[in-house]
């Protein structure tokens, strides 16, 4: 049940949302010194992101976890691979903002880049499902 | 206001700059994340065209489609991205909040990148609609 599929994303739902987390918490982070200079025009972004992980995680638990058909998500099999578009989209953000006006810090650089390509891979891994090429867990 | 003011710094730190006003002071840091926007919207839209099986059948048509999704996509995220910072410096004092929030701007760059026909459409009709000169009228 527990394949390096469902680890991938549940891990993708993590990294998306501990950065509104760190916006709340951590002044001093990526999307900290975001909230701070851009104001409420950044919560959108946050929120957006905070949803996404949590679709992310229903969608997990009712379509693959979920041992009942009755408990399928259908609807969210077929955005799937928009979510994790989003999800990189969101993480994208952040660090346009801040590099606007300081210096993006290469550790945190790093592990925003890595959240994006986790997130594009996982998107084609949906997007090849899809058209039948290549058949990923989609159930 | 403390905003602009490290902006400034910074850029006269690290000594780049592009265009002027407010985008000389844009840094290659930022424009890294500009064509990583367009990347995004170039991939989403090769996921669109994918899921519609809208690539044509052989490699060297394949090769030519991606192709110019890249650099449709590329080119019009940098467009995007420039008008709105020209908006935003054109309406808004360096004191002010800016126009446009740089989540809407990330929309723009990234819409602007998957919309290849819009943008197509729209400069093939720019380009039907100019006058044309006729020989020995006006």
């Amino acid at each position: 049940m527990f394949n390096t599929d469902v680890i991938a994303r549940l891990a993708l739902a993590a990294l998306v949302f501990q950065s509104p987390y760190a916006a709340l918490t951590l002044p001093r982070s990526i999307p900290g010194q975001m909230r701070i200079v851009e104001g409420a025009s950044s919560y959108p972004l946050f929120f957006a992101m905070a949803v996404l992980s949590f679709v992310i995680v229903l969608d997990v638990t009712a379509n693959i976890l979920c041992p009942h058909r009755r408990c399928r998500l259908r609807i969210l099999v077929g955005i799937r691979e928009n979510l994790y578009i989003g999800c990189a989209f969101c993480t994208v953000v952040p660090l346009f903002s801040v590099s606007k006006w300081s210096v993006v810090d290469p550790a945190a650089n790093y592990l925003y880049l890595v959240i994006f390509s986790i997130a594009l891979a996982l998107a084609w891994c949906d997007a090849t499902a899809k058209t039948g090429s290549h058949r990923a867990s989609t159930s | 206001m403390l905003a602009v003011i490290s902006k400034s710094s910074y850029a006269e730190s690290v000594n780049q700059s592009v265009f002027g006003s407010q985008l000389a002071l844009l840094t290659w840091q930022t424009w890294r994340y500009v064509l990583l926007m367009s990347f995004l919207g170039c991939v989403t839209r090769v996921f669109i065209d994918l899921k519609a099986g809208r690539f044509r059948p052989t490699w060297a048509e394949r090769v030519v489609d991606l192709t110019s999704i890249f650099v449709v996509g590329f080119a019009s995220g940098f467009l995007a991205f420039v008008i709105c910072e020209f908006i935003n410096d054109r309406n808004a004092a360096p004191a002010e909040p800016r126009m446009l929030s740089d989540l809407v701007v990330c929309a723009a760059i990234f819409s602007a990148a998957i919309n290849r026909e819009a943008l197509l459409v729209r400069v093939s009709d720019w380009i039907k609609s100019a006058p044309i000169p006729r020989p020995g009228g006006k």
